[in-house]
């Protein structure tokens, strides 16, 4: 009965685990790219 | 998003793969209810090739059309194909224990699934030492079509040495006089597990579209 | 044909040189050997039962030194660009590459297998041609996989250590096949040695064929 419920955990906590360092890597990145983006303004207003 | 519809499709699917596991698919005669493990086995080790094989078919459009996006898409079934391989491997090591007292056996089955694993990790290391893209996509694309040809060649040897040498087979009845019951739970399941596929693949390509995007925008910024 | 012959002929002249990866893969064919002998230690019967395996992963880690050797060779002084400069197709390159590298190959087995056997005190008899050809075949498909293998772990950071990562899971029907096929020849039992034979002849075939029709994207800049 163990082996059945340490079975299915390993699935459903692999999978979220996985999901979840998805979402996180989704949300650093897009924060990532907004910092880029008004780095990249700030040096355009800069040459202007 | 589309691909929270699937998100959600796949939430359902998996609740209903539960049901028919847990409540509509008998207790098998031997082996009681460890067995249930069966499905999500199966259905992992199944994914687990079908990401293979959509390794296999990005590769070679990757080479014959040069889009960069082919290449995308087989590096992220790649890795959710690890995922599943993982997932079968420790849910067979899991079955194994109670049901046979032994963590592993170098039966058919077991092998070639680990041998699928390997060749999964070998195939992303191999991305992850090369620097040049285009060089990199170019060289594990040509490694995702010769290790995908390997699987069915190693299919046939290793069934073959494991008739000559016999171990104790981890999944015993299985396919041998299955329930039409356990058959169908098998079916939901598996259709389940092809949704989860389908999203987690949607989810890792957003990712990695995104850390393209990221590194365009660095090279821009540390250019001027 | 020209071409080929060129290409094969290079490769002699340079290994005739220092014979440096025929006479790396001969000690290491013979370490590996010698090691297993002292770790298992097997007697008689047993030793009829492990000396397959053995040899095979004797014959495995000696091949793998010598595709690395030669592909060390090739990288230095860019050897690669100029031969990639020279007017041969591409396919054509990798068929003289395998050529060569399974022609150093054999010389070695030339002396380890013999030592191989002599070590173990294996009795062979008639069988010895089937053994050679077990391991003319079973070369030939190594050096068809390593071949391309070694020119794609050549342009990662790793390099040679790349190389046998990628080939041992990739060549690992071929030798479960050699393997089960020798040791049916040490047996008394011959039954199935045609369909792992066919299993050794059709690896050999079907990676030499898709790796020819691959190997441009590998190599081209």
């Amino acid at each position: 009965m163990n082996w059945l419920v340490a079975a299915y955990s390993v699935f459903f906590i692999g999978i979220f685990a996985y999901t979840l360092m998805m979402s996180r890597k989704q949300k650093d990145l897009d924060r990532r790219i907004e910092e880029l983006r008004s780095l990249i303004k700030e040096s355009d207003l800069h040459d202007s | 998003m589309a691909n929270r519809t699937i998100g959600v499709a796949s939430l359902l699917g998996m609740l209903t793969a539960l049901w028919a596991v847990f409540v509509y698919a008998p207790t098998e005669a031997t082996m009681g209810i460890v067995q249930r493990i069966f499905y999500f086995h199966v259905s992992a080790a199944l994914m687990g090739f079908f990401a293979f094989f959509v390794v296999f078919v990005s590769s070679i459009a990757f080479l014959l059309k040069r889009d960069l996006a082919w290449d995308r898409i087989a590096r992220c079934s790649a890795e959710i194909g690890v995922l599943f391989a993982s997932i079968n491997l420790a849910t067979g090591i899991l079955w194994a224990k109670p049901i046979w007292g032994i963590w592993w056996t170098w039966d058919a089955r077991l092998t070639l699934q680990l041998l699928l694993w390997i060749l999964f990790v070998s195939y992303i290391m191999l991305g992850a030492y090369i620097a040049e893209p285009m060089k990199r996509a170019a060289l594990q694309a040509v490694f995702g079509i010769l290790a995908f040809i390997d699987v069915p060649i190693n299919f046939m040897a290793i069934r073959w040495w494991r008739t000559q040498h016999p171990s104790p087979v981890i999944l015993g009845g299985e396919g041998s006089g299955l329930d039409i019951d356990m058959y169908i739970a098998l079916i939901i399941t598996m259709a389940a597990f092809m949704l989860l596929y389908t999203y987690l693949l949607g989810h890792r390509l957003a990712v990695e579209r995104t850390q393209e995007e990221v590194e365009y925008f660095e090279q821009l910024v540390h250019s001027q | 044909m020209r071409p080929l012959a060129a290409l094969i002929l290079k490769d002699i002249a340079v290994e005739m040189r220092r014979r440096e990866s025929v006479i790396s893969m001969m000690m290491f064919g013979l370490l590996v050997t010698v090691i297993f002998s002292f770790a298992f230690e097997p007697s008689g019967a047993e030793r009829d039962l492990i000396a397959p395996g053995m040899l095979w992963v004797a014959l495995t880690f000696a091949g793998v030194i010598g595709l690395n050797r030669s592909l060390a060779i090739d990288l230095d002084n860019d050897c690669l660009q100029g031969l990639l400069l020279a007017p041969v197709s591409r396919g054509s390159l990798y068929v003289g590459k395998v050529a060569s590298n399974f022609l150093f190959m054999l010389i070695a087995e030339l002396v380890i297998v013999p030592l191989f056997i002599i070590f173990n005190d294996l009795r062979l008899g008639g069988d010895l041609l089937w053994l050679i050809l077990i391991v003319v075949l079973g070369t030939f498909g190594f050096a068809a996989v390593g071949t391309i293998l070694s020119a794609i772990s050549a342009n990662t950071r790793m390099r040679e250590v790349m190389l046998p990562m990628l080939q041992i899971p990739l060549t690992l029907p071929m030798i479960i096949a050699a393997v089960a096929a020798t040791s049916l020849i040490l047996g008394e039992d011959k039954e199935g040695f045609g369909s792992w034979m066919n299993l050794i002849i059709g690896f050999d075939i079907i990676f030499l064929i898709v790796s020819y029709l691959v190997f441009e994207y590998v190599v081209e800049e």
